[in-house]
């Protein structure tokens, strides 16, 4: 007789469990849900400010950044006109130009560019930025490298070993990514023609590749850390340092830049506002050729 | 007075700038280059400081606009105020401009917004902080009417003043010591007094009934509220407020500032204050109306929690850090640091400099801060060891072939650090790219120092058959070590040598007539690098061998433009584990590359730093 009961209690209370089982789940998919939306929105915020607070560290690049493919990446040394040319790109409506100084974070922005859209990278010419560059050259869609037409023949040696940097890059070169070279600031009286500035820089880019196959092996992880570590992804970086030093045009034959897979235009331009030859449209018209190839 | 005044994004756009003089040499520029990118140690003390050609410039961070505030001044004026116009420049800018400053990172904005109305308002800021200035400076010298003997601060230390000092101090610690006859409530009673400065005493005593229970109080013990008690240099606060409320009191009585309870004189904070007698009765802007909107979040921020609203308003609208908020993970990436070998003044320096970046900065509620300063440390570190000069040198050697001399190179360093291995393995690999290389003995002091590099050089012979080139230059021992250089270098430009490498003898840093030998051996023969050789095992003692090495070469030169380390050879790589400290802190010292690393006992482990792969050890938990 006293059998039902228990089986009836147990029913019962199985009922309200299924209930509170129900009522937990929901809430914690709720709360999960919820969880979710405020962590998305945080990371957007920090990432967000924090870009703007540091400049875009190497892992600062949040996914939706590395992912683009509309990517131009404005190089060059410092004092070139980088973040002159990138404001030009970037506000052309503007009647007059602002007035730029040493750069000490990434620029980066949206803009549209004959009727294209392209994501503009005006990265510092300070030596310290190498690493930022490195990291934003393999998204790159188009490199614009900018040059001191007048003070190219003291600061050849910087300015080759930097163009020589970014066009050995592993990425730059399996993707072939097609360089506009900008000699600009063709409005100085001492600025050189491209064709000169061309010539300068082979002849330098030919010493430094003898110089660079000769230079030491970098560090490999093995002697940061003697122990574990030495996971894929370290070799991968290791060896990717190593290809950095790739030899550039053909052995035996002076370095041109026609020898290079990647297709590369030299142009001269003035950003100095209503210069009449200023190669502005040139450069759109580059952007959005290189864009839609 | 102000030479220049500009306001820029730290992308290097020019927001705003006014010059009042004709600048040359583009001081600006150099600021940046010298001291915000290149995050070394700056030889001057003063922070926010920077000296160059007759310029002195200061400057100021709005790090959650990503805007930079540069001042640019004659170097031999004293303008104090400038602190305070950086401040205020910064709060009228940002309020007036928040919708232009929107505009430059909106994607859909193509015209560059206009910031050039703000010069009125900036010569009404300058006007304002700098009548002040005067203000106070002619209050403080002479003041509207004497002040009382007994409100200088020569008072207190006149006897009297030192003894009635005392006496208050006696007061107000009497109750903290009374607790030895009072016991345990009566101790009580005191704690809840010292929360409320100024009614200290029997009125508070009502509370203790409520109190939940508390930490025993051992008799004698100095516990943390008794030392707040005593602690008077906390107490400013209120002084302040006291400050910002007497605008409705005399002219002579505002600018003289509060006598604070201790009997300090001190003067009223006047940046929170409107000026006096000002013309147009223009109101500076103070610093709770820089956060404006985003107070409460700035609050929250900082204190943790406002109610189940501003822990939702945290979550969602992100808080700003504020230095409170950063102390806990500094501190943790500091002692983190530490153990991986930093020196310790390193570590606290470019820790305090990381969070300099990031106080203002926006975060989402969930976002973890220890991972942000981290990624921010990340930044910093590959800033500071990403050589800026050349690592090239078979490049810089062939330069030197063009001019038909020999490319020198000097390895100095403390004794016992490698400086012979690694100059011979510095000579092998040029041996493999096929330079002449002429080796100078100059260490003419440890016995067995000259064998040492002959037999190197036989065995450097030997082992590179198809390039002979290499030669010892040797005078024996206890000469001078600079002549022997001399001749050295001297012996390779006749005999067609492309380069010389110089062995010194070790020394220790603080060892002065050795250090003197030293910069008269650089000075004499100026050679192109000058390398110092040091252990990766050391730690803080790396700071303190270069900067002495420096300075040795600096003020015992007796040249105009003297020299300094070039470049560090890192050696005893291999011996560190992941410990690679020492990286940085001898590259954060002097700005200098780490062209090479020794790696181990034969002529082929020399090797690339490699700035990736020690910053992922260097973060490595």
């Amino acid at each position: 007789m006293a059998e039902p009961t228990p089986l009836l209690q147990a029913a019962g209370s199985g009922g309200t469990g299924l209930y509170m089982l129900l009522g937990t789940l929901l809430i914690a998919l709720i709360g999960a849900l919820v969880w979710y939306v405020l962590n998305q929105q945080s990371a957007a915020i920090s990432s967000q400010s924090m870009a703007l607070a540091s400049g875009n560290s190497i892992h600062g690049l949040t996914s939706a950044q590395r992912k683009r493919n509309n990517a131009i990446v404005v190089v060059g040394p410092m004092g070139a006109g980088k973040t002159a040319l990138w404001t030009r790109l970037r506000f052309p409506d503007s009647a007059t130009q602002p007035e730029t100084q040493t750069s000490m974070s990434v620029n980066s922005a949206e803009a549209h560019i004959n009727e294209s859209k392209a994501y503009l990278v005006d990265i510092p010419g300070h030596q310290k930025y190498r690493l930022d560059r490195d990291s934003y050259l393999p998204m790159a869609r188009g490199i614009i490298f900018v040059v001191d037409s007048a003070r190219v023949t003291e600061t050849v040696r910087t300015t080759a070993e930097l163009i020589y940097d970014v066009l050995a890059n592993k990425k730059v070169q399996t993707n072939e990514t097609p360089m506009l070279l900008l000699c600009n600031k063709q409005d100085d009286p001492m600025a050189l023609s491209n064709t000169r500035v061309k010539a300068l820089l082979e002849d330098e880019i030919d010493k430094l590749r003898a110089s660079r196959q000769a230079g030491l092996d970098s560090l490999r992880d093995a002697h940061v850390a003697a122990s574990g570590a030495a996971a894929g992804g370290d070799d991968d970086d290791a060896a990717a340092d190593e290809r950095t030093s790739d030899f550039l045009g053909y052995d035996g034959k002076k370095f041109s830049f026609e020898d290079l897979p990647n297709p590369i235009q030299i142009n001269e331009s003035s950003l100095v506002l209503g210069h009449d030859m200023s190669g502005l449209e040139l450069i759109e018209s580059w952007v959005a050729d290189t864009l839609h190839s | 007075m102000l030479d220049q005044f500009t306001i820029a994004t730290k992308g290097g756009i020019v927001l705003w700038s006014k010059a009042y003089a004709p600048i040359t040499h583009r001081p600006v520029d150099l600021l940046v280059q010298d001291v915000l990118i290149q995050s070394t140690r700056l030889d001057s003390t003063s922070s926010n400081k920077y000296h160059t050609g007759t310029y002195s410039l200061q400057w100021g961070f709005a790090n959650e606009l990503n805007v930079i505030f540069i001042a640019v001044y004659q170097k031999i004026l004293q303008l104090p105020y400038l602190e305070d116009l950086l401040r205020h420049v910064k709060n009228h800018f940002v309020a007036r401009f928040q919708q232009e400053l929107k505009m430059l990172v909106d994607p859909e904005c193509t015209t560059f917004p206009d910031f050039s109305e703000f010069e009125l308002e900036f010569e009404k800021v300058w006007r304002a902080v700098e009548d002040r200035e005067t203000k106070v400076r002619v209050a403080g010298k002479q003041g509207g009417a004497p002040r009382k003997f007994e409100d200088t601060k020569k008072f207190q230390t006149t006897a009297k003043g030192a003894k009635l000092e005392l006496e208050e101090l006696a007061q107000s610690s009497e109750m903290n010591l009374g607790r030895k006859s009072g016991g345990k409530m009566r101790s009580w009673k005191e704690r809840s007094g010292t929360a409320s400065d100024d009614s200290r005493g029997p009125a508070s005593a009502g509370k203790k009934g409520k109190k939940a229970k508390e930490n025993r109080v051992w008799d004698g013990q100095v516990t943390k509220e008794s030392m707040k008690a005593l602690d008077f240099s906390s107490e400013k606060d209120s002084e302040h407020e006291g400050g910002s409320h007497a605008i409705s009191s005399l002219v002579d009585e505002r600018s003289r500032g509060e006598r604070t309870a201790d009997g300090i004189y001190e003067v009223a904070d006047v940046a929170e204050r409107s000026v006096a007698g000002d013309s147009d009765n223009f109101v500076l802007l103070g610093d709770s109306a820089l956060d404006g909107d985003n107070d409460d979040s700035g609050r929250a921020g900082s204190s943790g929690s406002g109610g189940i609203f501003g822990l939702f308003k945290s979550l969602t609208g992100g808080r700003m850090l504020t230095a409170d908020v950063l102390a806990e993970p500094m501190a943790r990436m500091r002692e983190h640091l530490a153990n991986k070998n930093v020196a310790a003044d390193v570590a606290e320096e470019i820790c305090q400099t990381v969070a300099r970046g990031m106080i203002g900065v926006r975060v989402g509620g969930l976002q973890n801060i220890r991972r942000l300063v981290e990624q921010s440390m990340e930044t910093a570190l590959t800033r500071i060891l990403t050589p800026v000069s050349s690592t090239d040198i078979i490049r810089d050697i062939e330069q030197a072939q063009l001019q038909h001399r020999p490319y020198t190179m000097a390895f100095v360093g403390v004794n016992g650090v490698g400086k012979s291995t690694n100059l011979s393995k510095v000579c092998y690999w040029l041996l493999q790219n096929n330079k002449r290389v002429l080796i100078a003995a100059c260490d003419t002091f440890r016995s067995g120092a000259v064998e040492q590099l002959r037999v190197h050089v036989r065995n450097l012979r030997a082992l590179s058959e198809s390039n002979q080139n290499v030669e010892i230059f040797e005078r024996g021992y206890g000469k001078d070590s600079a002549t022997i250089a001399r001749d050295a270098i001297a012996f390779g430009a006749a005999n067609a040598f492309d380069v010389v490498l110089i062995d010194t003898a070790g020394r220790m840093q603080d060892n002065e007539p050795l250090m003197r030998a030293l910069a008269k051996l650089v000075s004499v023969n100026s050679p192109d690098k000058i390398l110092f050789v040091g252990e990766a095992l050391v730690g803080n003692e790396a700071v303190d061998q270069l900067e002495k090495f420096n300075q040795a070469l600096r003020d015992f030169s007796g040249q105009s433009k003297p020299r300094h380390i070039d470049g560090i050879i890192l050696t005893k790589f291999d011996t560190i584990d992941d410990r690679v400290g020492a990286a940085l802190s001898m590259t954060y010292t002097t700005g200098q590359p780490i062209l090479f690393v020794g790696t181990g006992q034969t002529y082929t482990d020399l090797r690339k730093m490699n700035v990736s792969q020690v910053i992922r050890a260097l973060l490595r938990a």
